[in-house]
């Protein structure tokens, strides 16, 4: 995909005076990891920052820099198949056990920012569903809630799929509330339902992890 | 009447309106009736009762306990097509189904048009059915129970493993 | 004046712990987003690290254009540069009514109301030769020898003044803070860079932080972004004639 180029500006030694109001978002950690990276100015040195602030961007920015692509390009390569382990998977999974905050940022950010590429969406919503519920949480069901107002009713089955998986009593609060338009997913959430509410009554148990 | 039982995955053959009489998408064909060295793997089930037959060959050989669709086919319709089919062993822990296992072989262009066309009449005449996680862990808890089947020949995780002996150590309520 | 638009961004100060990122606030927010692009997602909040309560909610444009940040006790709502000069943010009249829209699509979600409004805007100033930014130092600062002499590379004006204005027939007080700075840095685009040196321009127009009655409605955000419009014209045309660009 051709891509449009930003001319981006990086400025030196600029100190940002503190009492700005958030206009520097110094309050935030966001999905883009620098703050600054989706403006067009980047500050090399930020004097106002702490310490410590400081250490936890560049390690995230370090972190991102190191393995978006490769999960990128593992989404985009894999075939999925349901009921089995794929690459993507057994690479989040590895980032995970390295730095399971820094994963689901990243995450969100190939998410938000792939958001109209299908293939990526999909494959990181069945990934995610194989996440234990509060593992991914709150980043896993934000996904999935998202998929279920995508156009598309591969991407809504997904997220359907992820709710199923996790099982969990938030599940069913989000399902009784959703309305598809194509007759086999509403039809898919009702049995979603059945199931989850047969789990949690009779077995007094979900399935929190596949 | 004997049937052969495959996995598909019902998204992508709904990706065109094939009650319409539209097409099979190519990614409905690519994906679910995808061929390693022009063979398609199928589960034989005596006839459409015992399915559950399948869902466990299909599930106990599985990473994942993931909700799937499956489709039933007559062997008698590949036999009067001029199919080739092998019996090999099939890769599933429960010893009673690995001589269950059929492939389809020898396939090419015009047969996979065939199975894809088979396929979306199952839709049609409203034969697919969808299995989920719960229906899985019901099938496998019940082959566990009869002693088919050994838990930790499973390869799903333990957490999966926990939540099917609880299943096995909890008796459901009448309903 | 200004050449080059940066993050704008406005601000409503509230009591927010409760709107993080559960199934439920996630679907409220959808239901009131309805039509508009935005996709829900989480950002972390620096303050809160550490006690379980860093992870907040965000709205994002998938280009990154638009970013509604649910802070525990801040909503920022801001538009981010993602053309070259800018260009995406619009003028501030076109801006401040998206950002209402937002606002409306909140209050409506939520029921809330804020106790503190604020309206940043960022951008630069034309490219300009060494004697013209030099000139605009001296004008501005009024500099000791030394620095008439030595003009800095990098300097920073920033100045801050209370006012008054009238929201719901209130008088509220407002700091205005204006902020002219030198700065210098490196512009990348398609594989070639280049040097730049210019003149940084941020108002930062937001009510005092004293009266934290929860008090300021749709309305009250409405009329306040009114009047700061106003303010930051009036700053603009008062710069201007003042460093002669």
């Amino acid at each position: 995909m051709f891509k449009k180029s930003i001319p981006k500006f990086i400025i030196y030694d600029q100190k940002y005076d503190q009492n700005f109001l958030n206009i520097d978002n110094q309050d935030i950690y966001s999905i883009n990891g620098h703050k600054y990276e989706s403006n067009y100015f980047k500050v090399n040195q930020k004097s106002t920052e702490s310490t410590n602030d400081t250490v936890l961007r560049e390690s995230y920015e370090s972190f991102k820099n190191h393995n978006k692509e490769k999960i990128i390009d593992a989404l985009l390569l894999n075939d999925f198949e349901y009921g089995y382990n794929s690459t993507s998977e057994f690479i989040i999974q590895s980032l995970f056990k390295e730095n399971s905050i820094f994963t689901k940022d990243l995450l969100n950010d190939i998410f938000i920012s792939n958001f109209d590429n299908k293939i990526i969406i999909i494959g990181l919503l069945k990934t995610i569903a194989h996440f234990e519920y509060t593992d991914i949480s709150p980043i896993g069901p934000t996904m999935a809630l998202a998929a279920l107002s995508y156009s598309d009713p591969e991407v809504q089955e997904c997220g359907i799929r992820a709710y199923e998986n996790w099982g969990h009593a938030d599940s069913l609060k989000v399902l009784n509330k959703i309305k598809c338009e194509q007759e086999w997913l509403s039809q898919y959430i009702n049995q979603v339902i059945e199931i989850l509410e047969e789990e949690l009554i009779i077995y007094g148990t979900t399935c929190t992890k596949n | 009447m004997a049937l052969l039982a495959r996995r598909i995955d019902k998204a992508l053959w709904l990706q065109t309106d094939i009650f319409k009489g539209e097409d099979v998408s190519a990614d409905a064909i690519t994906n679910c009736i995808k061929t390693k060295k022009n063979t398609l793997s199928t589960w034989k089930i005596k006839d459409s009762s015992s399915i559950n037959e399948a869902i466990l060959a299909l599930a106990s050989g599985a990473n994942h306990i993931d909700t799937f669709d499956i489709i039933y086919l007559d062997v008698d319709f590949f036999e009067n097509k001029n199919f080739k089919l092998d019996f090999t062993p099939g890769m599933t822990s429960v010893k009673d189904l690995v001589e269950t296992h059929v492939d389809i072989i020898n396939l090419d262009y015009k047969k996979l048009g065939i199975i894809a066309s088979s396929i979306a009449e199952q839709f049609i005449n409203n034969k697919v059915r969808r299995v989920t996680n719960l229906e899985i862990r019901k099938v496998l808890k019940e082959a566990i129970e009869k002693n088919r089947l050994s838990i930790e020949d499973l390869k799903i995780s333990d957490a999966s493993k926990e939540k099917i002996k609880k299943m096995c150590h909890q008796a459901p309520s009448a309903s | 004046m200004i050449k080059i638009s940066g993050k704008h961004q406005v601000s409503i100060f509230g009591e927010f712990s409760d709107i993080v990122p559960t199934s439920e606030t996630i679907l409220s927010i959808l239901n009131s987003f309805k039509g508009k692009d935005f996709i829900p997602g989480t950002v972390r909040e620096i303050a809160k690290i550490g006690t379980g309560n860093e992870i907040r909610l965000q709205l994002a444009t998938q280009n990154k254009e638009w970013l509604v940040n649910f802070l525990t006790n801040r909503i920022d709502i801001e538009k981010n540069p993602i053309e070259g000069d800018g260009d995406n943010i619009g003028n501030i009249q076109n801006f401040v009514e998206e950002a209402v829209d937002i606002c409306k699509r909140i209050i409506k979600a939520f029921k809330i109301k804020s106790y503190r409004l604020s309206l940043i805007t960022t951008g630069m100033l034309d490219d300009m030769n060494s004697s013209k930014l030099d000139a605009i130092y001296i004008k501005l600062f009024n500099p000791i020898s030394y620095y008439r002499k030595n003009i800095p590379f990098e300097w920073n004006f920033r100045t801050g003044a209370n006012t008054e204005i009238t929201i719901k027939n209130k008088k509220e007080r407002l700091n205005v803070l204006t902020s002219l700075n030198r700065i210098h840095g490196l512009i990348i685009h398609q594989d070639v860079t280049q040097n730049f040196d210019r003149i940084e321009i941020q108002f930062d127009i937001n009510t005092t932080h004293e009266n934290k009655n929860q008090r300021f409605n749709i309305n009250s955000i409405i009329e306040f972004l009114n009047q700061a419009i106003e303010i930051r014209t009036q700053l603009i045309t008062d710069i201007k004639e003042h460093i002669n660009v």
